[in-house]
């Protein structure tokens, strides 16, 4: 007969199996986070506004009762307080630029590259159309142009040959 | 990014995954996911996971940085798991299954004998769930059209593997591989509701 477990090894065992099968929370990035949240109906603006209220009330009993805030309670306040709606604006303005400049860095990227395979490589080119006095490199360089126009000259020029 | 170990709480950051948590233990707690409260108590994974932020913030629960955010939050995903299961074990929460209107209802056509009868030895008795039976028998139903899930899940439930290395040398992969399964397990988790068992059932 199979041993029934106790109900605290029962509840051990459940949470080993658990976690077992589930990534742990502390390892999950913030967007994972939300995504879960999301997921589960929740909106963390919520947990923060309900938990700053409760704390808030925490806060009130022991300045009723004549006791020092705890400084941890403090800190706790002054990170979950909910915006105001300046900060709203200002922070919502903020995601809107962020999001802006994301699609033109986008957009820019993207064009950048379709023009880099469209356009040739660009290179400087010597020109002498109104060059008074050559020197002799520019005559070399005219030179050596001349030649190269000539070779091409020729093989385009080429007429094939009855063999060919 | 997840939260470095050197980095003061940030109490937002730890509502958020201690909420994220109890709303992923709650549902295979076996708890009505649809109401997203322990029945009877009205305690939401949001209150399970304020309540410890005040501990906290109160001094009432020591946190002296030696293990960073990571262990104080792994630490606190301890305590959310054993408060939940309090909840569920609080009689409140007991009587309000019981109390099923439901069930009630179908039971009314019997007699109200048979549901005092039945109290305590329904196949959804808490101890019975957390023995891991039925837990186990839903998780496979849930991961019964993934191969790679079901092999992770062989292996937690029958190897009594529960490190996500030694998953992996079950399952002859990678601990990320394990990691990434795990995270396709808590996606179909969300899916996995509480069906109260008719009672009377075999």
């Amino acid at each position: 007969m199979k041993n029934k477990k106790t109900p605290a090894q029962a509840r051990d065992s459940f949470r080993e199996t658990f976690n077992a099968l589930i990534p742990p929370i502390e390892e999950a990035n913030d967007e994972e986070v939300a995504n879960l949240l999301s997921t589960y109906g929740i909106d963390p603006e919520a947990i923060t506004a309900k938990a700053h209220q409760h704390l808030q009330e925490v806060a009130r009993r022991y300045s009723s009762q004549g006791k020092t805030i705890p400084p941890g309670l403090k800190n706790a306040l002054r990170q979950l307080k909910p915006p105001t709606v300046t900060e709203k604006v200002e922070l919502e303005a903020s995601r809107a630029k962020a999001a802006i400049r994301s699609i033109l860095e986008e957009v820019k990227e993207k064009t950048t590259a379709a023009a880099d395979r469209i356009l040739p490589t660009a290179a400087p080119q010597p020109a002498f159309r109104n060059k008074k006095d050559l020197t002799d490199a520019d005559r070399k360089q005219l030179a050596d142009l001349q030649a190269e126009l000539d070779e091409k000259g020729d093989t385009t020029s080429r007429k094939p040959t009855d063999s060919e | 990014m997840p939260p470095n170990s050197s980095d003061a709480i940030d109490y937002g950051s730890l509502l958020d995954r201690l909420t994220a948590h109890a709303c992923q233990f709650l549902n295979a707690s076996r708890t009505a996911a649809k109401s997203k409260v322990v029945q009877g108590t009205a305690l939401s994974p949001k209150d399970f996971a304020i309540d410890l932020v005040e501990k906290l913030a109160l001094g009432e629960i020591p946190h002296d940085n030696s293990q960073g955010i990571g262990g104080l939050i792994r630490y606190l995903t301890v305590a959310i798991e054993h408060d939940i299961l309090d909840a569920l074990d609080r009689a409140e929460h007991k009587r309000v299954d019981f109390l099923d209107p439901i069930v009630v209802a179908q039971d009314d056509q019997e007699g109200q004998e048979k549901a005092l009868a039945d109290l305590g030895a329904t196949p959804d008795d808490p101890a019975d769930w957390l023995d891991g039976e039925l837990f186990k028998s839903r998780a496979y139903s849930l991961v019964e059209h993934d191969p790679e899930l079901k092999e992770m899940a062989i292996a937690i439930f029958e190897v009594n593997a529960l490190k996500p290395r030694e998953i992996a040398a079950v399952c002859m992969t990678t601990t990320t591989e394990i990691q990434n399964r795990k995270k396709r397990f808590a996606l179909l988790l969300q899916k996995m509701e509480y069906k109260p068992k008719k009672r009377g059932a075999a």
